[in-house]
């Protein structure tokens, strides 16, 4: 009898030892499988989001070119940009790895989930050349252009590419009414000749769209104000930025205007540039002082008595007072008054002007 | 059961998780001792073409004759090398006639920057109308050259001399 | 007497087992460890190589050094010298702002061509931060022009031949 118990309690014992013991170790395997797979994804992301800032830098050296970026594999991971106090970020949602830029100006949408990318690279000059602006296109996002004007006709032009994987969805509307959005994830209404956007929202964005996917750019004159959706109506993202820009084609600030999520990132992008353009043109200060020097020897040229000599038309003088407003721009946007750039313009005109007068003259020119 | 063959099953039992867990290590190894090297193809494209247009730009000093006080190298030179040869030559620079001299220069120049670095190149400059080099001698590296190899070019670039057409490349490679 | 050795031979041999199965567990860790530190330091040298290739790039097309052909845009692999001239002075003044571009870098553009008389300048620093303490550095070197419009033949700009040599510090 006493056996009989003693090997019914071992038996048991020996099987309770054996469940625990089982459970303890299958326990401890499942938790190192889940803490390895957050870690995988995190991995993931971090390598994806390295990569990503290796084409970028790539892109935005392609200076004027478009190249696209297949990101279908990625699909289900949503990517958000965000600009703020002069400094982008950009990174997957919910995971911690992100890359930080204070100098590159990037232009998109605030969060963007595709198949693909296209990466524009556009130079900013004024009226040199500042920096490389990088617009990130969503290759499902779709813009709407309402108006027309020359900006307008070259915008629709350039969307259209010989490769078809280039391509901007871009679509020139008479009313809004006539807008069909497609599968797009995205709509941007751009906006032209002075047209305000109407009190309403169409029906065929008011229902399908969520608020955040539906916004409009509108360019009055040498500004743009930012609309954003908002149930069934249209809010005004802040006031109206001035466009910083010298004449010419492919006005990279316009193009940024255009592809920026809202206000917020378009200013720090060109708050970007602004503090490069500080830094541009001490160096031509320097390049200035030098010609001025080269010149001084040879006073019996145009380029002395037209250009360089102490009077009017001093180049010199031109690129001081261009510093100046430089300065002041920098000073104003740094405390969200873009207003304060506006006489940059007039002076970079100037600057323009003059250095085409001195490569006319075969002179030695500013850029 | 006897106590024998419990044994038995015990001794099973570990070895059967010894396997397991060393079948593991070996799946594991063959990561850890995987070789992935990263090449940097991106330098050496560019390198060939940045080292042509800067070849072919340099403004050359000590050059006597000629119509340019300070001629380039494609643009003066070396069209006065297809056009006169040595034994006419219109320039003649650091004492020698074009040919040589950019023979000379140019071999100086890629020995000096890729040569230095370890890179194999070659540069060709022929008449495209005939396909005769115009230098009487190749130019290569000391490392060697790049025939029959992968390699990198420059791109042709070409002079439409007063002798017909002229093209001219630089091959790099590994 | 008998059961009661069976009994601790029983749990003699259940201590063994236990005592190999973490001793292998502890081999299996060892070894992860291991495979861990070699994949990071194979990571580490990627991002370091992928650095230098960016610094590189990022070099080259500086519109501080580019040279540029007014409304027609810049000249490719061409450095201006009126601006080289000028730039470390520019680059050092602002040194926290081109970190955030180069991080610990040496840039510097040497002159081959025309060969400068002695005494003359014939290499300029264009960026340097030296890391205090780096373990390696990783240089890239690149052909460039060095366009002179100060130095003119018959109104035309003299080009030398030149190098940037670009190193990175890990």
């Amino acid at each position: 009898m006493k056996k009989t118990k003693q090997g019914q309690i071992q038996i048991t014992f020996h099987w309770i030892y054996v469940a625990i013991a089982g459970a303890v170790i299958l326990l401890f395997f499942v938790g190192v499988v889940v803490k390895q797979k957050a870690v995988s994804d995190e991995q993931l992301s971090f390598e994806v989001i390295q990569i990503m800032e290796s084409i970028f830098t790539a892109a935005e050296v392609s200076e004027s070119t478009k190249n696209t970026l297949d990101i279908s594999g990625l699909a289900n991971l949503p990517f958000f940009f965000s600009c703020e106090n002069g400094i982008s970020e950009f990174g997957i949602q919910d995971q911690s790895s992100r890359v930080q830029n204070d100098i590159d100006p990037l232009f998109s949408m605030k969060t963007i989930q595709a198949p693909r990318l296209v990466l524009w690279s556009l130079p900013y000059k004024l009226p040199f050349k500042v920096i490389d602006f990088l617009f990130i296109i969503p290759s499902n996002m779709k813009f709407i252009v309402l108006g027309e004007n020359d900006f307008a006709d070259e915008f629709i032009d350039t969307s259209h590419d010989d490769n078809i994987l280039l391509n901007i969805d871009v679509t020139q509307v008479n009313t809004l009414s006539d807008i069909n959005p497609g599968m797009s994830s995205h709509i941007r209404l751009v906006i032209f000749d002075g047209n305000t956007p109407p009190n309403i929202i169409p029906d065929s964005l008011l229902f399908t769209f969520p608020d955040e996917k539906v916004s409009a750019v509108v360019f009055r004159g040498d500004n743009v104000q930012y609309y954003q959706k908002s149930g069934a109506s249209w809010i005004a993202d802040g006031q109206s930025v001035p466009l910083i820009i010298v004449p010419g084609e492919r006005q990279a600030a316009k193009y940024a205007a255009v592809f920026a999520g809202d206000r917020e990132m378009y200013l720090c992008g060109m708050q970007k540039a602004f503090t490069r353009l500080k830094y541009l043109s001490a160096i031509y200060t320097a390049k200035i002082a030098e010609i001025v020097e080269h010149y001084s020897t040879k006073t019996d040229t145009i380029c002395y008595s037209e250009f360089t000599s102490i009077g009017r038309n001093n180049i010199q003088e031109v690129l001081h007072y261009y510093s100046i407003d430089v300065n002041l721009c920098n000073e104003g946007i740094e405390v969200l008054q873009p207003q304060s750039c506006v006489p940059l313009m007039s002076t970079a005109v100037t600057l323009m002007a003059m250095n085409n007068d001195m490569q006319n003259s075969n002179c030695i020119s500013v850029y | 059961m006897s106590s024998r063959n419990k044994g038995q099953m015990e001794m099973a039992g570990l070895v059967v998780i010894v396997i397991l867990i060393t079948l593991g290590i070996l799946f594991m190894a063959q990561f850890a001792l995987k070789d992935e090297p990263s090449k940097k193809i991106f330098t050496r494209k560019e390198l060939a073409a940045s080292t042509m247009a800067a070849l072919m730009k340099t403004t050359v000093v000590d050059c006597t004759g000629g119509p340019t006080q300070f001629p380039q190298i494609e643009g003066d030179l070396l069209d006065d090398c297809a056009v006169w040869g040595n034994e006419y030559s219109q320039y003649v620079c650091d004492g020698q006639p074009s040919c040589s001299f950019l023979h000379t220069k140019i071999e100086e120049l890629l020995g000096e920057t890729l040569g230095v670095w370890g890179k194999k190149y070659h540069f060709v400059s022929e008449k495209v109308s005939t396909g005769m080099s115009v230098f009487e001698e190749k130019i290569e590296g000391l490392n060697g050259n790049c025939e029959d190899r992968e390699r990198d070019t420059s791109g042709d670039f070409y002079l439409p001399s007063g002798d017909g057409l002229v093209r001219s490349v630089l091959y790099v490679c590994e | 007497m008998k059961q009661s050795k069976r009994a601790q031979i029983h749990m003699s041999e259940t201590i063994a087992v236990l005592f190999i199965f973490f001793i292998l567990v502890l081999f299996g860790s060892v070894f992860y460890y291991k495979y861990s530190e070699i994949s990071f330091k194979q990571q580490q040298e990627e991002m370091f190589a992928k650095r230098a290739i960016d610094t590189t790039t990022k070099t080259l097309f500086l519109p501080e050094l580019l040279c540029s052909k007014g409304e027609s845009g810049a000249e490719q692999f061409c450095v201006d010298m009126t601006k080289l001239r000028s730039a470390e002075t520019v680059f050092n003044n602002n040194k926290g702002y081109y970190f955030g571009m180069f991080s610990y870098a040496n840039i510097t553009v040497q002159q081959i061509y025309p060969e400068v008389v002695d005494g003359g300048v014939d290499t300029w620093i264009v960026y340097n931060n030296l890391k205090p303490d780096t373990t390696k550095i990783e240089p890239t070197y690149f052909i460039v022009t060095l366009k002179d419009e100060t130095h003119q033949s018959e109104g035309k700009p003299s080009y030398g031949f030149g190098v940037v040599k670009v190193e990175v510090y890990s």
